[in-house]
């Protein structure tokens, strides 16, 4: 298990260097300059070429990209992802600030999606082809499908337009968290019901819960002790990556509900050519999906013994 | 699209509901709110204060009333005294402001001359002068209450040019970056970026003029469907910029009203005529004639912006120009006469209706900048095609695609809009066509020499009406005899408030919004 998981982490850190290569990359890729984006946001007006010469210089934009990069990757070795390029301030201590906002969203809306995802599948499950099986069918296909902005439009209008029961932006307060976590959550929500119901269902089907029942188990027993748990396992796994999801997902969520969290941050730093806080932004996400995904596999043997023994015999 | 199809879900939603916004009932009569209900919250497109060193908070781009130049810009773009009472030419390039007296900074120091030398050195120091050839050593103290300023180039335009807030004064040794301290009518409260920006009543301005909100909290919305949702809950109560195409439903909500902008930014259309490879069919004058032809400023402004923008001749905004703006000669739409300028010169209709000459189709690529409805650029590309130009727009996905683009040479027609944001009246016209200034952009747009020396008389012109008569001069060579930029319409800028909201008239130049006259009404 210990080597496992040593081999686990060195694939993290290698797959964090490939992300910071491609993103280098991408934004190299990317049309427009930075220099002339600083200047233009703080000038108000297309800057002369001198101007240009001037803030590369600054900037360090003029330097070879090999150099900049490694030059760039030096610093984060030692934590210091350098400075943001139109906001003036530490890379680390811009994501430092924003990062308990997005966390907060990111965790609120993880968590929704579970209690609103999985008891919804397992009753699915267990009343199939009912009413209440149509419906979630319904409500999964709508939550997956549609977008979120157009999720987070429909909610703010009803329950803060026309009902004032929450606020239509900012945050703060437990009140301003409730819509942007709420769309965050419906997309993941809506898979893993359907997932949940489909894994339930197949496990429902096992000898070994057949078994249970002839015995004389009660249904609850059955489901929950016997069926619940190992239909976890693709749901866990499911629930893991959806971290990317939620990630990815902050960003348009932010931005409509004027939360200032990474996703905020990220978008305009992504308009503004702010290379080293796109990196740094980038970098941190990363980190925590293959974080989570690394904690998701370790957790497998927990939940199943079948994976500790199997394990053991490899 | 996306804020069309967001603006007929909300137009659906609503019809299912009754109103629900507070405007007083119309039996009730309508009162001015005790003081201490006179706050506002007006929701903003973002943070805009956040850049490397920002110098210009709550003064630049979004103006909260707290500092204040030596010269103020007037609605009708005008040069007016603020903290100068008064301003001469002295000669030898050199002007004289005299100051205010008796006017006292928010921490209680006077205003006086070396507070202005501090102020414009820091401008100075932090690469902001714009085009006023400032130089440290520019501003000179002559006594307590008199400053002469002398740019290190000519430049007579500098009293016009320095109404632009970046010539805010603050107090000597203060920085505007942590918490301004100026002259202003409204005092620094706090600042939270990407959150908001609060200010409150300065109880002891020195103007007539003094605020009748006791305060004002400017909240970062980048988003304007939820600006607009924010104004509709009532969590707001005056927002900028609303979509022209949802002006007309926000307009029918009880309880609001919308306000736009007199024409500060001209939707003004550059064209390449240095360009190179596929880009060189506009260094044909008669092509842009023809295209200039093809488009109507009045249908884009009636049917596109739903009647929110005003038809305007030249690329500046006329009142700018003072009384030279009536020489300035209109845009002229005349299909019939586009379509005979084509076909004289050898272009003729293929079968889409595109017309070719030696093998070659009269295509041309557009850009556009971001904030651009497509819906607006569709419009510009079907009207170019009833004359049989291919005018394929493309809208820049951000600032600095925009630029990119821009700056490589890769376009033919590029739709933009420029805020007149001073009382200089050359400019627009010397910023994006002047080939003194040198960048990639002008390189391309610069008409030639009869616009250059036109310009150049207006920045060396020592009267203001000689200065707007030659920048009009300008206009008419870069517009008309050069054919060279279209200037169709201005730019909407369109605010939202509620009808609480009293006293609110918005400035054709949003970094000059005065708010001394706004107040909260309510019912009695």
């Amino acid at each position: 298990m210990r080597r496992y998981a040593v081999r686990r982490m060195a694939s993290v850190v290698l797959a964090l260097l490939g992300v910071s290569v491609l993103t280098f990359a991408l934004g190299v890729l990317a049309p427009g300059e930075p220099a002339e984006v600083v200047l233009s946001r703080s000038l108000g007006q297309p800057p002369s070429d001198e101007q240009l010469e001037e803030m590369r210089r600054e900037l360090g934009t003029d330097r070879p990209l090999v150099v900049q990069y490694f030059s760039w990757l030096g610093g984060a070795v030692r934590g210091d992802f350098g400075d943001s390029w139109l906001r003036g301030v530490r890379v680390q201590d811009a994501l430092a600030e924003r990062a308990p906002r997005t966390a907060a969203l990111a965790l609120a809306g993880a968590g929704l999606s579970l209690v609103i995802g999985i008891p919804i599948g397992v009753l699915a499950a267990t009343r199939r082809n009912s009413v209440l099986d149509h419906v979630s069918r319904v409500g999964a296909l709508f939550g997956a499908s549609l977008p979120s902005f157009f999720i987070a439009y429909v909610l703010i209008y009803v329950f803060a337009v026309r009902f004032r029961a929450l606020p239509v932006f900012g945050f703060g307060s437990a009140a301003h968290l409730v819509l942007p976590a709420v769309t965050l959550a419906l997309g993941p929500a809506a898979v893993l019901a359907r997932l949940t119901r489909s894994a339930v269902l197949e496990i429902l089907g096992e000898d070994y819960v057949r078994t249970a029942r002839a015995k004389g188990a009660r249904a609850r027993a059955v489901l929950f002790h016997h069926a619940l748990r190992n239909a976890l396992i693709p749901v866990v796994t499911v629930a893991g990556l959806s971290v990317g999801h939620l990630l990815g997902g902050s960003l348009i969520v932010e931005w409509v509900f004027a939360w200032p969290g990474m996703g905020d941050l990220a978008v305009s730093a992504i308009h503004d050519r702010d290379y080293p806080l796109v990196q740094g932004f980038v970098l941190f996400a990363a980190a925590v999906y293959l974080v989570v995904n690394l904690l998701v596999d370790l957790s497998y043997a927990r939940l199943d013994p079948r994976v500790r023994v199997e394990g053991r015999r490899a | 699209m996306k804020v069309r199809v967001v603006a007929l879900v909300l137009v659906l939603l609503a019809a299912c509901g009754g109103d629900s916004t507070d405007a007083p009932t119309p039996s009730a009569q309508t009162v001015t709110l005790p003081d201490n209900q006179q706050t506002l919250t007006v929701a903003t497109p973002g943070d805009v204060y956040i850049t490397r060193d920002r110098i210009f908070l709550g003064i630049w781009p979004d103006n909260a009333g707290v500092c204040e130049t030596l010269v103020g810009l007037s609605p009708e773009f005008q040069p007016t005294p603020v903290l100068a009472e008064r301003w001469t030419y002295r000669g030898d390039n050199t002007f004289r402001f005299e100051l205010r007296r008796g006017v006292r900074f928010h921490n209680g120091a006077p205003l006086n001359a070396e507070a202005v030398r501090y102020s414009l050195n820091r401008v100075v120091e932090k690469r902001q002068t714009l085009n006023t050839f400032l130089g440290p050593d520019s501003t000179k103290v002559v006594d307590e209450f008199t400053v002469e300023i002398t740019p290190t180039q000519t430049n007579l335009r500098l009293p016009e040019q320095i109404s632009h807030p970046f010539f805010s004064i603050v107090a000597t040794g203060t920085d505007p970056a942590d918490r301004p301290v100026c002259t202003g009518p409204f005092t620094f409260g706090s600042y939270s970026p990407n959150d908001r920006l609060v200010v409150n009543r300065n109880d002891a301005y020195w103007g007539e003029d003094k605020a009748k909100l006791r305060q004002m909290t400017f909240r970062f919305i980048p988003d304007q469907n939820t600006r607009r949702l924010a104004l509709e809950s009532g969590e707001v109560d005056l927002i900028w910029f609303l979509a022209p195409q949802q002006a007309a439903d926000v307009k029918s909500r009880p309880g609001l009203q919308v306000a736009p902008a007199p024409p500060g930014a001209v939707v003004d259309i550059s064209l390449n005529l240095h360009g190179e490879g596929q880009h060189t069919l506009l260094q044909d004058i008669d092509v842009r004639r023809a295209l200039s032809l093809s488009l109507d400023g009045r249908q884009l402004a009636d049917q596109q912006w739903q009647g929110n923008a005003q038809v305007v001749a030249g690329v500046s905004p006329p009142a700018v120009l003072g009384t030279a703006a009536g020489t300035v000669r209109p845009h002229l739409t005349d299909v019939g006469q586009a379509r005979r300028i084509l076909e004289s010169k050898g272009w003729r209709e293929g079968s889409d209706g595109i017309r070719e000459k030696d093998g070659r189709k009269l295509s041309l690529v557009g850009t556009a900048q971001f904030d651009f409805e497509p819906e607006s650029l569709q419009f510009l590309q079907a009207q170019a095609k009833r004359v049989g130009i291919d005018l394929r727009m493309q809208k820049a996905p951000d600032a600095a695609a925009y630029s990119a683009t821009i700056n490589s040479g890769e376009w033919d027609v590029d739709v933009n809009y420029y805020n007149q944001n001073d009382a200089n009246p050359a400019r627009i016209p010397s910023q994006f066509w002047y080939s003194k200034v040198n960048n990639a952009r002008v390189r391309l747009t610069n008409p030639g020499p009869r616009f250059d020396a036109l310009v150049d008389e207006a920045l060396a012109a020592p009267d203001l009406l000689t200065a707007q008569r030659k920048a009009a001069e300008a206009i008419n060579v870069l517009v008309n005899d050069e054919a060279a930029a279209i200037a169709l319409t201005n730019f909407p800028q369109i605010y939202a408030h509620k009808t609480t909201v009293a006293g609110f008239q918005p400035h054709p130049s949003v970094n000059h919004q005065p708010w001394t006259g706004v107040y909260r009404t309510g019912s009695a």
